[in-house]
């Protein structure tokens, strides 16, 4: 890939980030997270974002993005190596935290597990944050990626009692902050992006 | 213009064998963009190529003619989107046309 495509590749992923929708999808889906962690027997609205959310993102997009700012599909990754991809990074991350848990504590008991679930969420989904951050080259996402980083390892240091009660605060936490900067994104863009509807259809009538 | 069987081993002659379709800027700059997303739509390209909305779309039919482009008139949620993508055709031609550019000015 030389550099002129890297640059198109760029311009076209943070274009499909402009919107803030995304943010918002994935506050959402921390939201079903939450649910999910508090009452396990709700694990079956994991099914929500995955057979939704893309469809009621595109249809809020094509009502109110692209008529604004044009609609482009960035290249997508191959699913092999994406797929490869997050298993290696995640498979890391596991062994990391588990090598550290044995120097610091000896062991890696499930309630030690409990206590870093925090910071192994921070860890997983600061991984995305950067593949965002570095695609993009929007520093929004390095900031989210390190607010997200201090706040699992801070809930983890804290040690606060209960069942995974600080992987919910920190779900809450981030899915807050996706949220309103997300929301604050949105709005913004509707403001800034007048609609300029003039597909080629159109135009050739 | 004289041609011979040589042209395309010549350094230099070979720059007269440049696909012509895409040596005009405005195709090119589309087919760069098109080679670089798996597809996008008129406005995008507009703001992206900087290019008139008369010449965006004669550019894109003339791209569309030689099959170096598809172009898809949908409705998303009812909304009218046209929607521009490579072909393998154009794929290829826009590899081509690099090679030779590449080559070409790398003899001198």
């Amino acid at each position: 890939m030389n550099s002129t495509t890297v640059t198109v590749d760029t311009r076209a992923f943070r274009h499909s980030l402009r919107d803030g929708l995304t943010d918002i999808a994935m506050s959402l889906f921390f939201l079903v997270l939450i649910l999910m962690v508090a009452n396990p027997a709700m694990s079956w609205l994991i099914i929500l974002p995955i057979l939704f959310f893309g469809r009621w993102i595109r249809r809020i997009r094509a009502r109110h993005v692209w008529p604004r700012i044009g609609y482009v599909e960035p290249r997508g990754e191959k699913p092999r190596e994406l797929a490869t991809g997050i298993a290696v990074y995640s498979a890391a991350v596991f062994a990391t935290l588990a090598l550290a848990l044995v120097i610091a504590h000896g062991e890696v008991s499930p309630a030690l597990l409990r206590q870093v679930s925090p910071l192994l969420a921070s860890l997983l989904f600061g991984g995305g944050l950067i593949y965002t951050a570095q695609r993009s080259g929007l520093r929004k996402y390095l900031a989210l990626t390190i607010l997200s980083l201090v706040l699992g390892a801070g809930l983890t240091a804290l040690d606060i009692p209960g069942r995974y009660t600080g992987l919910q605060f920190y779900l809450a936490g981030m899915g807050a902050i996706m949220l309103v900067v997300g929301t604050a994104t949105f709005i913004l863009f509707l403001r800034n992006h007048p609609v300029r509807e003039v597909d080629e259809a159109r135009h050739a009538d | 213009m004289r041609t011979d069987d040589g042209a395309d081993r010549h350094p230099v002659r070979r720059i007269l064998t440049l696909d012509r379709t895409i040596h005009e800027p405005a195709r090119l700059a589309l087919l760069i963009l098109l080679a670089s997303v798996d597809e996008a739509d008129f406005l995008y390209l507009l703001d992206e190529t900087g290019l008139s909305r008369g010449n965006l779309s004669s550019h894109a039919s003339k791209l569309e003619q030689v099959g170096y482009i598809g172009i898809d008139k949908l409705f998303v949620d009812k909304i009218p989107r046209t929607v521009y993508r490579l072909t393998d055709a154009g794929a290829q031609a826009l590899s081509d046309y690099r090679r030779t550019l590449v080559e070409s000015l790398s003899s001198s």
